[in-house]
């Protein structure tokens, strides 16, 4: 879930919980005052025809008509008046007679003084009223049509904007959170156009808490930047400061070596001093180039490069240095001409080189195919010889950097090879697939995808 | 006797290749710099230049831009070392003729010195002239350009010397060890069939778009420039 859509319902969801308690509270609130009001109402009524009965005389039978006319229309209050004794001195309604009074309960009223109780939705209330001399046992009951209905109205508008708030809420909150959330976008849509071929652009810094984001950011740019270059003077140092020392070794040990062809132990010292020498400059060589091929990929520079004229300006070089190779090119381009392919030169001519030296390397009699063909959709490049093979565990694991397989008593190697071939193909998109029997030969395939 | 400019920043490497070269029958002269080195250029007439691609101040790149200007066909071998060169001289249009990378073999390094010199020696009886011409195809000699009927064809350095070195000896036979000794250096055995397609592939560029075939083969031979 995004950050943004999860603050928008934490937010909704918390501000939701505190409007509904806040409802919840007013409406029990309103629930327990009506109630209270309610019995005062009922208890004023009877004390006011307690009066009227007691006080001004007025004939039971006249309440008992206002009652049964009234209580339909508007709000009237069954009393019914005992005396001490718990004899029924009036009632408003015998007949429908709400509230039954048992001696028990008459009991009660006399010995608390006020009763208040609920029977069903009827509100009762008995008390114990003096008037004059005499003490009365009253009871009141009444339905609080009007309280219900306004609690029933507050419920009905509470539940409408309570649902009508959320959804504002949700609103709000997602417009706080976008708002909030805006700078982290900002971040990092512009951290995103940093690339290793940029690395010496920076973040905005600023004052709150992105701004310090950002400057950790840039620390952290500094220091990649810095380490990044090291690597790059590392590999230019290695290319140049190892191998001009190298050269000038080999240089004097070959020198050396013509003026002591008549004194064998000289000669042969030398000889295994020029081969060491040869050994440390192809894995410096090796080494630099795998440097090179873990670049990023960004600052690569791909071209479109032509296939044959790659593979024959390699292979003419190859010559040159192995005069003896039997190298052996097959072109089979259909009608039309192979296509160029989009490729960084000088990595590829680095993994075509090593493939062919392996090839020449580990075939008996140095020789090898190179065998370039176009497929539908893709160039194809095959090496093959028919050397000693390579095991089938080994197939898994020649790739992996500076292991040598069972076939390493055979050839001297540096391990490093195979393992830049891999990493320059990934670097093309293209894949490597080796099919090798011992005894009969390898042969290792790259397709290179056209357009 | 050749005289050879050698230009080298690292004292070792540049005395060695001193004992060398002088040891190979060459007269050397030493710079440290390319500026030295250009005003060394400037003052005495050497046969062929060898310099480092990385030298202190200017580097082996502006040397050599700076020498083309003022002659256009004296030899210049390049040192390269691996990781420096940025893949710029993948191309190699910086005007070196050849170019080493260091660490390097010495009978290497001779036999390229000896094939520079060899192919400036070819070109020297012709090297008033500006142009190569046969049939409708033309080379450019300084320019490197070539052209076919009014056409522009782009090449190689390789697939260019090729060409030249056809176009030097034209309507006669050579054989593929005359062409991988002259073009590339190479002294081989016939174990491989790369003159075959080298030629095939410059076939492609120089003759397959036109009518008339120009280059041709002669079975058990060689290769031959003639009209048919």
């Amino acid at each position: 879930m995004k950050i943004q859509l999860r603050i928008t319902l934490l937010f909704t969801a918390l501000s939701a919980a505190i409007l509904l308690v806040f409802m919840l509270l007013i409406y029990f609130f309103s629930s327990q005052n009506r109630t209270e009001d309610f019995f005062n109402t009922i208890e004023a009524e009877a004390v006011t025809k307690v009066s009227l009965l007691k006080e001004s005389g007025l004939s039971p039978e006249i309440l008992q008509t206002l009652y049964k006319n009234n209580r339909d229309q508007i709000l009237e209050v069954e009393v019914a008046i005992y005396n001490q004794n718990f004899a029924l001195l009036y009632h408003d309604d015998v007949e429908v007679d709400l509230v039954k009074e048992t001696d028990s309960l008459l009991q009660e009223i006399r010995d608390k003084g006020k009763v208040r109780w609920k029977q069903q939705e009827l509100q009762v209330s008995g008390f114990v009223h003096p008037v004059g001399s005499q003490t009365y046992l009253v009871t009141a009951a009444a339905l609080d049509r009007q309280g219900f209905k306004n609690l029933d109205n507050l419920k009905n508008t509470m539940a409408f904007l309570g649902l009508g708030g959320i959804v504002f809420l949700y609103l709000i909150g997602r417009y706080f959170s976008k708002k909030s959330l805006e700078p982290v976008g900002e971040l990092s849509a512009e951290a995103q156009k940093i690339t290793a071929k940029n690395l010496h652009l920076r973040l905005r810094e600023g004052p709150d808490e992105i701004g310090q984001l950002a400057a950790t950011f840039n620390s952290m740019l500094e220091r990649l930047e810095t380490s990044f270059q090291a690597q790059q003077q590392f590999v230019s140092y290695l290319g140049h400061e190892i191998q001009t020392p190298l050269a000038a070794i080999r240089g004097d040990l070959e020198l050396t070596l013509e003026k002591n062809q008549s004194n064998p132990e000289i000669y042969h010292v030398l000889e295994s001093l020029l081969a060491d020498s040869q050994t440390l400059s192809k894995l410096c060589g090796d080494l630099i180039d795998l440097a090179k091929a873990n670049y990023d990929k960004s600052i690569i520079q791909f071209a479109k490069v032509s296939m044959e004229a790659l593979i024959l300006d390699l292979v003419g070089e190859l010559l040159r240095q192995q005069p003896e190779a039997k190298i052996h090119l097959s072109f089979e381009e259909k009608e039309d001409e192979f296509p160029q392919i989009m490729a960084n030169p000088y990595l590829l001519s680095i993994a075509i080189k090593n493939l062919l030296e392996n090839s020449l390397k580990y075939s008996s009699n140095g020789s090898c195919q190179v065998i370039l063909r176009n497929e539908e959709k893709c160039l194809v490049l095959q090496v093959k010889d028919q050397g000693i093979g390579i095991p089938e565990e080994d197939q898994q694991r020649i790739f992996e950097p500076f292991y040598r397989g069972k076939n390493k008593g055979f050839a001297k190697g540096t391990g490093v090879g195979l393992t830049l071939v891999k990493r320059i193909a990934d670097l093309h998109k293209t894949s490597i697939s080796i099919d090798s029997e011992i005894g009969m030969g390898t042969t290792v395939t790259i397709r290179f995808p056209i357009g | 006797m050749h005289r050879i400019l050698v230009v080298e920043d690292d004292e070792r490497l540049a005395s060695v290749l001193y004992k060398g070269l002088i040891g190979e029958g060459f007269s050397v002269t030493m710079a440290t710099d390319a500026e030295k080195g250009f005003e060394l250029f400037q003052s005495v007439k050497f046969d062929l230049i060898l310099t480092d691609l990385v030298l202190p101040g200017e580097d082996g790149i502006e040397l050599c831009k700076k020498i083309r200007r003022e002659g256009p066909d004296i030899p210049i071998l390049m040192l390269t070392a691996l990781g420096t060169t940025d893949d710029k001289l993948v191309g190699f249009d910086v005007g070196a003729d050849d170019y080493l990378v260091k660490p390097f073999d010495f009978r290497e390094l001779f036999a390229r010195i000896k094939s520079l010199l060899r192919r400036k020696m070819a070109g020297a009886d012709s090297s008033l002239q500006e142009e190569l011409r046969y049939a409708d195809l033309l080379v450019h000699l300084s320019q490197k350009k070539v052209i076919r009927s009014e056409m522009e064809i782009l090449l190689t350095p390789k697939e260019f010397n090729l060409l030249v070195f056809l176009l030097r000896n034209p309507e006669q036979i050579l054989s593929r060890e005359e062409i991988a000794k002259e073009v590339w250096g190479l002294e081989f055995d016939t174990g491989t069939n790369f003159i075959d397609v080298y030629i095939n592939y410059l076939r492609k560029k120089i003759d397959k778009p036109f009518e008339i075939q120009l280059i041709q083969t002669r079975p058990g031979m060689g290769f031959i420039l003639q009209k048919p």
